[in-house]
């Protein structure tokens, strides 16, 4: 193994920023992470935003009463635990909910609506491998599906995620491993087809 | 009607408990050495071929209900520093602050060696640390805050032969941030982009 590097930048944090656009910058590199881990966890675009929200509002609240120790780099793990927590809640009152209601074109006007709010960026060149993608990440056991969210795009180490879901690391590490080699396989068609650069 | 047990026990002990399958004893193993839990270079590979999708950016009506969420909260600062006591106290009940105290000394040195490139030339320390480019007003007494060991890419570069054999070169490209905090509460960030070439033996037909 060979190692190169090259000389270090330092720069100094400017102080004193107003309070919002720190806020919206944190807002704007977090956000996107944290909302995909909702849309995983949910079942629906505006369940995902309704339970971000409410995190976030947690969170701020903690903040504010001075409850929350530590600082930013904390907040993501916290954030994270409760979106699920959040999620739970919010599908045992559905289920209780749709057992009064009837769901008849429930499923279609999900996937309608699934279709307008897709998970990833959209880039023209690579669109199709997206929502292959995308397709087959929801099609995954969500056990592993949130694994592979919190560990790819939320860019968190086993040992978060196992705090997080309350399992071992080692165990986050086999769910992803899991997870991943079912999407492999369940992508393999499309990979043969060309569809796919994965 | 009396049942005896005795026959379907020797029946059932003639029964052998089937082999664990290579994989389950490959992840047994891999947990036993603690190394489970760490990526192969084709599984961060994997990885960073599906972070290249970026999660879809918030919507303006989203991003303005949850900055009036935050609105009234300034946004606060990365870490509490506990200073160091100016005069001796008197023996505390235990030393665990003594500890966190080297413990932070410790960590400092790791984050100064984060600034001091790796010498190249055979220079002597003294002389490579002259070299390396120090901010103009750097100041003293930095505190590391934060670490962060991003991981920014991987790719393949291809197969090359050496000992008569086939080997896979890795490119993983990672880019080291370390946040400091000085005396005053100001924060620094030092970045310290970082290239591994990984050589792992590669399959053949």
């Amino acid at each position: 193994m060979s190692q190169e590097t090259e000389m270090p930048t330092m720069t100094a944090v400017p102080e004193a920023k107003p309070a919002s656009s720190e806020w919206r910058a944190w807002l704007e590199t977090h956000g996107p992470r944290l909302l995909l881990f909702a849309r995983q966890q949910t079942r629906s675009p505006e369940d995902a935003e309704d339970v971000l929200q409410d995190a976030i509002v947690k969170l701020v609240e903690k903040i504010r009463n001075d409850e929350f120790v530590g600082g930013p780099e904390a907040w993501q793990p916290y954030l994270y635990t409760t979106i699920r927590r959040l999620a739970i809640d919010l599908s045992r009152r559905d289920d209780r909910r749709k057992r009064r209601e009837d769901s008849v074109g429930a499923a279609e006007g999900e996937a309608q609506t699934e279709a307008f709010h897709p998970w990833f960026e959209s880039e023209s060149s690579d669109d199709e491998t997206r929502v292959q993608l995308e397709s087959k990440l929801k099609e995954l056991p969500g056990k592993f599906a949130e694994v592979i969210v919190m560990k790819i795009w939320g860019e968190r180490t086993f040992a978060e995620i196992g705090e997080t879901l309350g399992i071992s690391q080692n165990t986050a590490a086999s769910r992803y491993r899991y997870g991943l080699e079912a999407l492999k396989k369940s992508l393999g068609g499309a990979r043969r087809r060309g569809d796919l650069s994965i | 009607m009396s049942f005896d047990p005795t026959s379907l026990e020797a029946e059932l002990r003639k029964l052998s408990p089937s082999t664990p399958s290579d994989s389950l004893l490959a992840r047994l193993e891999g947990c036993a050495e603690a190394s489970w839990a760490e990526l192969d270079p084709m599984e961060i590979q994997r990885e960073s071929r599906l972070r290249s999708f970026a999660p879809a950016r918030l919507s303006p009506a989203l991003m303005a209900t949850l900055e009036s969420a935050v609105r009234d909260v300034p946004f606060p600062g990365n870490v509490k520093i506990v200073a160091f006591p100016k005069h001796a106290p008197a023996p505390p009940a235990n030393t665990r602050s003594w500890w966190s105290a080297a413990a932070a000394v410790a960590i400092l040195g790791a984050s100064a060696a984060l600034l001091i490139p790796a010498g190249k030339s055979g220079m002597p320390p003294s002389a490579n640390v002259q070299t390396s480019p120090r901010p103009a007003a750097a100041p003293a007494q930095l505190v590391p805050a934060g670490f962060n060991r991003g991981l920014s890419e991987a790719s393949d570069e291809g197969v090359i032969w050496s000992d008569k054999r086939p080997h896979r070169v890795l490119k993983v490209v990672y880019r080291d941030q370390v946040t400091l905090r000085d005396a005053e509460g100001k924060t620094y960030q030092v970045e310290r982009p970082r290239v591994e070439y990984i050589v792992v033996p590669a399959k053949t037909d």
